[in-house]
């Protein structure tokens, strides 16, 4: 698949501007090798190749999911940026992508002036975010802070704002400049001195726009969804072809709390089965997606604890549950102070009134409590036949 | 003596670099190690060299050492008896043998750290026994076995049984593949053993017999953990009789189906613990045993470190009360104790520097950590698993910022915070070396301000110096890593997800941060021109890992073809529609080629 062109690059020297400089000449010799594969388009050309060309296209942004989005999105705004400058010349796009070796036109810059009022989908771009139903052009996510990072010589012309395109350029560390590593410095205390009023507007912006939640909800939502059944489906078919979980003693799912995302939040396996088992104490085999939290207190104990009622099926398993977490002989308990009647169990419904717990079918039950108290079995009274 | 050695090499060492400077050193090529032969411009003789060296353990020095020239490559070759080696896959087994005769403890790391978040499909690979069969040959005397995210299967531990008849210590920590019937073969052949550990292993937890299987003589444990064991039936006589007869046991970390009234009956045999594990803290007790159980603790005076407390019986934390003021590490991530119980418990441990909790205390909790723990080094609050209660925000973590000046590591999971409280932190605790903050919901911004967190983690990087490791979550502009590629020198491992606009952000972060050993890259918009942007520095870190991101297989082609002593491994899902965009690319060093045990699903360019 390579070009045999690029194997005249030398292979490492030991310098490391020596090696910097040959890198930025792989990169340029990459450049080149992308643009001469027809589907490698840069994603600057006019928008009706830009979804195609923005999935394989190298450079900066998003998820393919993302591609027809972007479509609309290009096509839907004119005014919105590097279009107009990458209509102006294909070699200037070169210049744009931050390994390009020549100044950024200010030209796109200024284009790209109005852009911070622009929408929503443009950001989405950037950010790989879903599709954004609303039309809430006041978000504006950014980019605001891109262009920051351009050569010095460009400064004078270039703002705060910027596409996602101009977000790809940067200023190289090219062999022009001497000492790169300075150089990228040098434009980059530069470029932020002259972002200053952009990073301004930015937060400003911020304020201004709308909620975050409903860019979240819209984000967990449509984040990749094919990615994450994708690699479930794969992890599951790994799984059936190996020895299928000899790890399993107790290894209960934990439920999918509030995300859908593999591997998010961070906590190791381990973890997140261990806590299934400790906390879930019947053997937990498919428990409802949510939980029933309801908190639990005992006379005589101070301390109160929490249990999960979807974890248990019926009244039964709950009392044994009880009675192991709450068992204290200090009290004069036996070991089923529960079910002998020493102690009561009882448990707030919606309406606020106690009652004593078991009278309900165990799924109305779940329904309808709030809380649960055990109570001294001479103190329980009143509150209906025992059982 | 020792102090006159260590001395003595610092001066030669300054001298020694001064010659070097001036006349190039021309050290016999050959690696014999005969002692009589001295270069001529070595002011040092061989034999004094070995013997200067024995004084530096620290493996990153013993590397350095080696890099002098080719003459104390081999000096310090020959010599060096704990080898660490960060990724298996740089090196091969057979190399390691070759270069260190006389190896005596050797740790190894396998897989990518992400393995530990499902992120790496099964089978992936870091086998153990490639290198076991290696080493049985060639280093039959070898005392220490530390693996880290690794495969082994029984009949690799019963290899290792059969292999090392000195074997003193195995630590086997987030490994998988194996179950209890292998762990019964280390306990029967290894007469000296001194040190079992296992540490979150998935392993397939058949009985509790393997504690059987130690020999009725064992006197020779020194520390004992098998906190991930789950079995029902564990041997309690075995494991009692066992703890009697080890006077020299100073680390017992119990598993969950040790009650506390079985916990009482094995403290009282050995109270000289340090490290205690106190298996499930459940069921509750009579008052009166409770107090008997306090004073059981109370006898342990040398008890620094507890963990454990899987269920806790409510309001039996307060038994450790006895222990509290001496008590310098507490891990309490298992346990969903409430602020009220903590800060009774918290209020009486002064000299406490490790704190792991699950943020079911709240920030009420935290509060309380703040105001008696200023000695606080590393904090972790964990979610509950169930993720129903409140958890934590950015008021505790402004408690935590304002009380706690010491810091140097912490870990925080999160449902909300902002880019103030982030600042509190970095301008108090500037001596940290770890911030990892976990907002849970990803990309979420500064939920005050709707800002993104750029302007938190800025500061962060900017006021501690320090910094060697940094995880990043909420919503993250290019900005969040030019601050981090400017200031973040000292960076060496950095951890992103859901982070980022374009590959403008990794450029940044590959060219400014020259400490940089691991980075690892999950869902976030970086493609190939910041990928191939590493192109220099990849050779120079440990590792890479991006998955889920925009890099397309031309790119890691690309990277492999320019860079022929870098292994890239794709992993790339087959029917996608039309894309060539990768799941998962891993780049690391390797002397040793690429693998051969890669499994279908990942491909090696």
């Amino acid at each position: 698949m390579l070009v045999e062109g690029y194997q005249k690059l030398h292979p490492l020297s030991s310098s490391p501007a020596v090696v910097m400089e040959q890198a930025e000449q792989v990169k340029q010799s990459f450049l080149d090798f992308m643009k001469q594969k027809p589907s490698f388009s840069p994603t600057w050309s006019p928008a009706g190749e830009a979804s195609s060309a923005l999935s394989k296209s190298s450079s900066s942004v998003v998820m393919s999911s993302d591609e027809n989005l972007h479509h609309d999105a290009h096509q839907a705004h004119s005014s919105s940026n590097p279009c107009e400058s990458s209509s102006e010349s294909r070699p200037v796009l070169k210049a744009h992508d931050y390994i390009g070796l020549e100044e950024v036109s200010s030209a796109s810059s200024s284009v790209n002036e109005n852009d911070s009022t622009s929408d929503v989908e443009d950001t989405d771009l950037r950010l790989g975010l879903g599709p954004l139903k609303d039309d809430r052009s006041t978000w504006r996510r950014v980019p605001l802070l891109e262009l920051e990072l351009l050569e010095p010589k460009d400064k004078a012309t270039s703002t705060a704002q910027g596409s996602q395109h101009a977000s790809a350029s940067v200023p190289t560390s090219s062999g022009a400049v001497p000492p790169p590593k300075n150089g990228i410095k040098r434009a980059f205390g530069e470029a932020l001195g002259e972002a200053k009023p952009g990073v301004n507007m930015a937060s400003s912006a911020f304020m201004q726009s709308g909620q975050s939640e409903h860019q979240h909800s819209a984000f967990l939502s449509s984040w990749p969804p094919s990615k994450v059944d994708g690699i479930y489906a794969k992890m599951g078919g790994k799984m059936s072809m190996d020895e299928p979980e000899m790890y399993g003693s107790a290894l209960a799912e934990p439920p999918p709390a509030k995300d859908q995302v593999v591997g998010w939040p961070p906590i190791r396996s381990y973890r997140k089965n261990t806590l299934a088992v400790t906390h879930s104490q019947p053997a937990v085999d498919g428990e409802g997606i949510s939980a029933v939290y309801v908190k639990v207190n005992m006379d005589g104990i101070p301390i109160g604890r929490k249990v999960d009622l979807n974890v248990y099926r019926s009244y039964e398993s709950l009392l044994t549950a009880l009675e192991e977490m709450f068992y204290s002989p200090s009290n004069g308990n036996c070991k089923h102070f529960l079910r002998n009647g020493v102690f009561v169990l009882t448990y707030e419904d919606k309406e606020g009134d106690w009652m004593l717990v078991g009278d309900v079918p165990w799924g109305m039950f779940v329904n309808t409590v709030r809380r649960l108290r055990i109570v001294r079995g001479s103190e329980a009274t009143g509150l209906g036949p025992a059982r | 003596m020792k102090r006159k050695a260590a001395e003595e090499e610092q001066e030669t060492q300054v001298d020694f670099k001064a010659t070097l400077v001036v006349s190039k050193c021309k050290c016999p090529t050959g690696e014999d190690e005969s002692p009589s032969k001295v270069s001529p411009l070595l002011p040092l003789s061989d034999d004094l060299m070995e013997h200067v060296l024995k004084f530096i353990t620290d493996h990153k020095d013993r590397n350095t050492v080696s890099l002098v020239c080719k003459a104390w490559n081999a000096l310090e070759a020959s010599g060096r008896q704990r080898v660490f080696v960060g990724n298996c896959y740089a090196v091969s087994a057979q190399r390691v043998a070759q270069r260190f005769p006389r190896l005596k403890s050797l740790s190894l790391k396998g897989k990518p750290r992400f393995a530990d978040f499902d992120l790496v499909p099964r089978n992936w690979g870091a086998f153990v026994l490639p290198w076991i069969n290696v080493l049985s040959e060639s280093h039959p005397f070898l005392e220490e076995l530390r693996l880290k995210r690794m495969t082994l299967a029984d009949d690799c531990l019963e290899l290792i049984a059969s292999a090392f008849p000195q074997l003193k210590a195995l630590v086997l920590t987030s490994c998988d593949g194996f179950s209890t019937d292998g762990l019964a073969s280390i306990a029967a052949n290894c007469r000296h053993l001194r040190h079992l550990e296992l540490t979150e292993n998935i392993l397939n937890h058949k009985s509790g017999a393997w504690l059987r299987a130690f020999p009725v003589s064992c006197t020779s444990l020194v520390s004992l953990d098998f906190e991930d064991l789950d079995h029902d039936d564990i041997d309690f006589e075995a494991l009692e009789g066992l703890i009697s007869q080890c006077n020299n046991l100073r680390t017992l970390k119990l598993n969950r189906a040790v009650s506390l009234l079985q916990l009482q009956l094995l403290l009282a045999k050995c109270p000289q613990l340090i490290e205690l594990g106190t298996g499930s803290f459940s069921p509750g007790v009579s008052r009166e045993e409770q107090a008997k159980l306090g004073d059981c603790f109370g006898k342990c005076s040398q008890l620094r470190t507890l963990s454990g407390f899987w269920v806790v019986a409510p309001g039996h934390l307060s038994v450790i009360h006895p222990l509290c003021s001496n008590l310098v590490s507490l891990n309490l991530s298992y346990s969903p104790i409430c602020d009220g119980e903590l800060s009774d418990l918290v209020s009486q441990c002064p000299k406490i520097q490790k704190l792991w909790l699950m943020d079911t205390v709240e920030d009420k909790g935290l509060e309380a950590v703040a105001l008696s723990c200023k000695e606080l080094r590393d904090l972790r609050v964990y979610p509950d698993h169930t993720r129903q209660g409140q958890g934590v925000s950015e008021e505790g973590f402004i408690h935590i910022a304002e009380g706690c000046p010491n810091l140097r590591a912490i870990l925080y999971f999160c449902n909300q915070m902002t880019n103030a409280a982030v600042d509190v932190m970095a301008r108090n605790c500037t001596d940290l070396e770890s911030f990892r903050l976990c907002i849970m919901e990803p990309a979420k911004p500064d939920h005050t301000t709707n800002a993104p967190m750029d302007e938190g983690f800025g500061a962060i990087v900017r006021h501690c110096k320090a910094l060697r490791r940094l995880s990043l979550s909420g919503w993250l502009t290019d900005k969040a890593f030019e601050y981090i590629g400017q200031h973040a020198k000292k960076l060496e491992r950095l951890s992103v997800a859901f982070a980022g606009e374009s590959d403008v952000g990794l450029q940044h972060v590959l060219r400014g941060c020259l400490s940089l050993k691991k980075l690892e890259i999950r869902d976030s918009p970086f493609g190939d021109m910041a990928l191939l942007s590493g192109l220099h520095r990849y050779e120079s870190m440990r590792s890479l890992w991006m998955s889920s991101c925009s890099v397309t297989i031309t790119g890691c082609q690309w990277l492999a073809h320019h860079k022929p002593r870098l292994n890239v491994e794709v992993i790339q899902k087959r029917d996608k529609d039309n894309s060539t965009l990768v799941d998962s690319v891993y780049v690391y060093r390797s002397v040793a080629g690429h693998r051969g045990d890669r499994p279908s699903f990942v491909m090696a360019l």
